[in-house]
């Protein structure tokens, strides 16, 4: 049984209520991962982290099944005490004026990027507020519309997602420092311990299949050459599956329809070593039935990098 | 003043015995004189001219006058019937024993009591070795019998027909109280000659017992009938047969009528200096459904105080919030009232005295807050003999000790414990009833001295507690809190003047480690406070009071976030995922002087202004006095029937200390806040047993802290101002209270007794806004109703049984409207809706109590079940929602919760 972190969860429910009070109607299982309902799964940057007058470039995946979605980017600079989730929102409130960025004025800290699939920015400007580094907001908004923008402008301005407008948010680190972090690599999965190659990965109905994932090492950040202690570098790496209906990949190994899909790489690097080795807790997939499977992998750093790899798989 | 004998009577050589009945007030003075039995208009007359004009020592409880009925009986003989003068001295002799008469509170209207249960004990009996039956009959209530007036009135001279020289048997013993080691002195013992199996002969001699409780008795060798009349206690009678040359020696063990639940419950009256006051007297309370025997936690079913989410213990009192409440003991304030999750409160209510609960208008004794004092005050310590008892129920055990002090004549001392053990009851339960790997764990400790010294009372008292989580397996504990407290007082009453100092000192402490340390937030502080409070009165029209308090903290603060990967620290600075961790340090010192004055410029109205100056030094940047005027009236419209009552004050409160420290995501601007408080009502005494009081207020608040947007500059960078003295608030309402305080108009089912309730019912609005540009919103401590309805009635044989109901309307809440997707954590950030902008379904809730106890001897055994929720309501406590907040679920409080023990006492 694990322990800690969940036990840890409990603690602000303990300052809430007498310890055998109860969940009135939990929710259901499916309900954990909403699998009818679209999501953004990952948004990358590409670095996650630049200098004033360097560019980085922004990518999504998005799961939302059978339509075309559109998008549109904006970038917002925030207020020391502004995050995501409020950056435009309060720029509406006070006034400003939601227009393409290169026609932006001196006072206005939030604009509309591009409507494109993919987005790019060069920031020249001083890091704000005369610090070291600062983290400047990227909005996504991804619509089953045609124009994003059109449609979901009330809820871009308001900062209120609806079903037809998900809105999500990259932070881009913005920084003078002379190492900037970079996003880690997933070079391929692995079936049965071997690379996947093809586009379409074939696999047997019923079978337990092994999965993992092969980390580029030469990415993964602060491993320097020939440390003399131990090094250890932790990552998450998410999985998620799409059979029909989006599942996600949880602790015991099985694939299930609730839980997290959040597993822990850990990658190392012993004294007089060479080569970092990841380890990856084997993951256990068993196709309920035949068809066609697409398989999400996300990997992140908990410093903002992210990267992401999309697997076909034909089951028979 | 001895009776001026009647001269007709003299003329006539007439003589007889009035019996009376009359009222002893705390003051000692006597009221409500009534003959009980005549002995002729002259007569009469004569003893009622005499007996006004006495003075007596007035009863006590706990060391405190009380009011006391009492009978008396007064006799007129002739000096030439050989005893006139003697009659005379004797009548004035056992007046001057009447006069010296301890009362215990006499509780409701007894003569319709029913009680049982009396018993005695002989440990040895004759000494020339003849053994003679004895009886010993139960007596129900006040019911003296027929014999014995007839015979009494036929025969007024009490001792007169003992003749020393047939003094040939003692009887000698001691009176307890049933079921403890209390003993039970002044007790009036009276003795028959035995006529008979059942009937009483002449009044032979009457006793009374000393202050410990012990007599002795000389009398011929007979039968006897022993009836024996203690205040507050059901009638003990018994028969004894004395044989000559008997040294009887024995115990009796009288019953005391009831530790009344149903009398003084709860005291809304206008006391002295507050236009609201609701003073709960101890240890009437414990029996309240609900409470499962903790008086503090009756403090949550007031007026005007709201319900707290969970019952966690949050005193939201009249609209404002948690910490604008001061909670003191003894003065001196304390850093919680309640262990967490108000289960139960920091403090043995065995030991206290009583709470007052000012919910606002409150005197210029208490300052530094905007909300309402609660005030609880600790007993002495019983000194007559041993005394304990040990409590267990399905959480925690409690186990008091308390007595004279060994080895001294003066003094009693007391010792208190309590430790819970719901970590082993829940570890105990099967996982699928209860999956659960973290528990609470709390204890708490009391010890306290008395010693009268100086014509006052010495007291010391010490006391802490502690609660804190720990983690099944890991043995972790993410949540600890702490505190101890030592205060040494002195107090004094002399007349109409009142003296009270005390000192105290205390460390407090508490950490908070959340998401496996990721967030960690802790203080420590340690206080020196020093209180005096003065009063004395200048004239029949005029009292003052006045006063200072003070304090200086040792105050350490520490606020941690701290970034960890995998369990290892990011300590990189210009990492902005790295590390944050801030520590405060910092002494501070408040200072506090107040005078008050009681004024009756006519005897109907009572003016009561004060003034409170407060200077505080917390902080680097906070130095400042703040000056808080008051003012209470009451006129007395209808005498003991109607009194209407008002205030308006001024109160002042500095900020969370947090806040005023930029480290601390605070501003050290910051200022004082500021409170207008109105309270406009009166108090109608229906009848005997009912009373009505109906309160209406108005609070305005000013310079509240409040969010802010605003940036200033420091050392050349902007930076968030965070917190701004800004808010403005506003709370309205009114209060009723309608009580049942008495026995009387008790429902007559199945035997009922005793019965005591009280219906109180809050309507209010309490709004705040973050400036003055902004509209008001609703607090987010609000609820429009609050209604509790208790009643209690006991029966004979030790049972009792009561309900409380609670109704009150849902805390305002902000509904989360969507989601929006972090891509750096994968997770959804929650978009706030309207603030404030829906209420959680209406509380409701049902407790039901029910109490048994058995009553030895020397000691009692009670034991009782308190149903929390009977019929079970889902009550919405939160809105919970889905990881991107597209779907929505409530999590409820406490299902059908019981609550079982034992106690025995001796």
């Amino acid at each position: 049984m694990k322990i800690s972190k969940k036990a840890y969860r409990f603690i602000p429910f303990l300052f809430l209520f007498l310890t055998v009070a109860c969940v009135g109607e939990d929710f259901p299982p499916s309900a954990e991962l909403n699998p009818e309902e679209p999501q953004v799964l990952a948004i990358k940057a590409e670095p996650p982290e630049i200098s004033p007058g360097e560019t980085a470039g922004f990518e999504s995946l998005v799961w939302w099944p059978e339509t075309d979605i559109s998008r549109v980017w904006l970038l917002c600079v925030p207020l020391p005490y502004e995050d995501l989730n409020n950056c435009v929102k309060n720029y509406v409130e006070r006034g400003g004026e939601l227009i393409d960025c290169q026609n932006i004025g001196s006072q206005d800290n939030a604009c509309i990027l591009t409507q494109d699939a993919t987005a790019s920015i060069q920031l020249d400007y001083p890091i704000p507020f005369g610090g070291e580094s600062y983290q400047i907001i990227v909005e996504m908004v991804v619509s089953d519309q045609e124009d994003a923008w059109s449609t979901c402008k009330e809820a871009i301005e308001q900062t209120i997602p609806n079903k037809n407008c998900l809105i999500s948010g990259k932070r881009l680190i913005y920084s003078n420092t002379e190492d900037n972090n970079l996003n880690p690599v997933i070079s391929y999965l692995t079936l049965d311990g071997s690379p996947i190659t093809e586009d379409t990965q074939v696999v047997n109905f019923s079978n337990d299949i092994v999965l993992g994932v092969k980390i580029d090492a030469d990415y993964i950040d602060e491993i320097p050459e020939n440390p003399e202690e131990e090094i250890k570098h932790y990552l998450e790496y998410s999985w998620y599956f799409d059979c029909g209906k989006m599942e996600r990949y949880d602790d015991t190994g099985e694939i299930t329809d609730f839980g997290t899909n959040t597993r822990e790489i850990i990658c190392k690097k012993q004294p007089g070593d060479s080569e970092v080795e990841c380890s990856f807790p084997q993951n256990y997939w068993k196709p309920e039935k035949a068809g066609n499977c697409v398989i999400y992998g996300v990997l992140r750093d908990n410093s903002g990098g992210i990267d992401y790899i999309v697997q076909n798989f034909l089951v028979e | 003043m001895k009776a001026e004998y009647p001269p007709k009577a003299l003329e006539e050589s007439r003589e007889g015995v009035v019996f009376l009945h009359m009222t002893i007030t705390k003051e000692g003075k006597v009221t409500d004189v009534k003959i009980v039995k005549s002995a002729g208009k002259d007569f009469d007359e004569a003893a009622l001219k005499a007996v006004k004009q006495f003075v007596f020592k007035p009863a006590t409880v706990n060391g405190n006058p009380v009011p006391a009925k009492v009978p008396l009986r007064y006799p007129f003989k002739l000096s030439g019937k050989g005893t006139s003068s003697d009659s005379q001295e004797k009548s004035k002799s056992e007046q001057k024993k009447n006069k010296e008469v301890k009362l215990i509170e006499e509780k409701g209207e007894n003569k319709e009591q029913q009680g049982k249960s009396s018993d005695k004990k002989i440990e040895n009996k004759k000494s020339d070795g003849s053994n003679k039956k004895e009886e010993n009959k139960n007596q129900k209530g006040d019911s003296t019998p027929t014999a014995i007036k007839s015979r009494a009135t036929e025969d007024a001279t009490p001792a007169a027909k003992i003749n020393s020289k047939k003094v040939q048997a003692t009887i000698e013993g001691v009176i307890f109280q049933k079921g403890s080691s209390s003993k039970i002195g002044d007790a009036n013992i009276l003795i028959y000659q035995k006529v008979g199996k059942n009937s009483f002969g002449a009044l032979v001699k009457t006793e009374f017992s000393k202050s410990n409780g012990l007599f002795q008795i000389k009398l011929p060798a007979g039968d006897y009938w022993l009836l024996i009349k203690a205040p507050g206690c059901y009638d003990y009678k018994t028969s004894e047969a004395l044989a000559l040359g008997e040294n009887l020696k024995v115990q009796y063990f009288v019953e005391r009528k009831i530790e009344d639940p149903y009398a003084t419950i709860i005291r809304g009256k206008a006391v002295r200096k507050e236009v609201t006051r609701y003073s709960i007297a101890l240890p009437e309370i414990i029996s309240i459904p609900g409470t499962q025997g903790d008086a503090l936690r009756s403090i949550q079913n007031m007026p005007g105080v709201a319900r707290s989410t969970f019952n966690l213990g949050f005193l939201i009192v009249r609209g404002a919030a948690p910490e604008d409440t001061r909670v003191f003991f003894e003065g001196h304030e304390i850093p919680q009232l309640y262990h967490f999750l108000g289960l139960t409160s920091v403090f043995n209510s065995d030991l206290l005295k009583k709470i007052d609960f000012m919910p606002g208008n409150f005197s210029a004794r208490y300052g530094r807050a905007m909300g309402g004092i609660i005030d609880v005050f600790s007993r002495k310590p019983k000194s007559d003999a041993l005394h304990g008892y040990l409590d267990m129920d399905l959480w925690d055990t409690s186990l008091l000790v308390e007595g004279p002090l060994p080895k001294l004549k003066k003094g009693s001392f007391a010792i208190s414990l309590r430790r819970s053990y719901i970590d082993s009851v829940l570890a105990a339960a099967p996982d699928s009833l209860v999956d659960i790997q973290v528990f609470p764990v709390y204890y708490d400790y009391q010890f306290m001295v008395n010693y009268p010294i100086f014509k006052g009372d010495l007291r010391f008292i010490f006391f802490g507690s502690d609660d804190r989580i720990n983690f099944e397996e890991t043995n972790e504990q993410p949540y600890s809190s702490n505190f101890q407290k030592a205060i040494l007082l002195w107090q004094r009453k002399w007349g109409k003047n009142n003296l009270k100092a005390s000192v105290a000192v205390d460390s407090n402490k508490l950490q908070l480690k959340i998401s496996d340390n990721r967030f960690r937030f802790g203080y420590e502080y340690n206080n020196a406070a020093w209180r005096l409070d003065y009063t004395r009165k200048l004239s029949d029209k005029l009292k003052l009071s006045w006063g200072l308090d003070g304090t200086v903290t040792d105050f350490n603060f520490n606020i941690a976030f701290r970034n960890t990967v995998g369990g290892e620290d990011n300590e990189d600075p210009d990492d902005p995922f790295s590390n944050i961790s801030e520590t405060v340090s910092d002494i501070f010192f408040h200072q506090a002087v107040y005078l008050e004055a009681i004024w009756n410029p006519i005897k109907k109205l009572t003016v009561i202004p004060g003034l409170r100056a407060d200077f505080l030094d917390k902080a680097d940047s906070f130095q400042d006095y703040a000056l808080d005027p008051r003012l209470t009236v009451k006129y007395e419209l209808m005498k003991d029937k109607l009194e209407l009552k008002t205030g308006i004050g001024m109160y002042h409160q500095d900020p969370d200390t947090r806040f005023l420290y930029r480290k601390g995501f605070g501003n050290p601007n910051l200022t004082w806040q500021d409170a207008l408080h109105t309270t406009a009502g009166f108090k109608w005494q229906i009848n005997r047993s009912t009373t009505l009081e109906i309160a209406g207020f108005y609070k305005y608040l000013w310079d509240l802290v409040a969010n802010s947007d605003n940036t200033v500059m420091v050392d050349g960078k902007e930076v968030p101002i965070y917190k701004e003295n800004t808010g403005i608030g506003r709370v309205y309402g009114a209060e009723v209270l309608l009580k049942k305080k008495n026995s009387l108009n008790c429902p007559k089912i199945l035997g009922i007794k005793k019965c005591f309730g009280w219906l109180s019912y809050t309507i209010m609005r309490s709004e705040r806004k973050e400036n003055e540009e902004d509209p008001y919103e609703l607090f987010s401590f609000d609820q429009t109703h609050i209604m509790t309805a208790i009643f209690s009635v006991k029966w004979p044989g030790g049972w009792q049984a009561g309900f409380r109901f609670r109704l009150a309307s849902g805390n305002p809440y902000t509904p989360t409207i969507g989601g929006i997707y972090d891509a750096d954590t994968d997770n959804y950030i929650g978009v706030s809706g309207d603030s404030l902008s829906k209420r959680l379904p209406m509380f409701h809730q049902l407790d039901f109590r029910v109490d048994k106890k058995f009553t030895f001897n020397r000691w009692s055994l009670t034991l009782y079940l308190d149903l929390q929720n009977l019929y079970n309501n889902q009550v919405t406590e939160f809105m919970v929602y889905n990881y991107n907040y597209t779907k929505t679920t409530t999590l409820n409080g406490l299902p059908i919760f019981p609550s079982f023990g034992i106690k025995g006492a001796f």
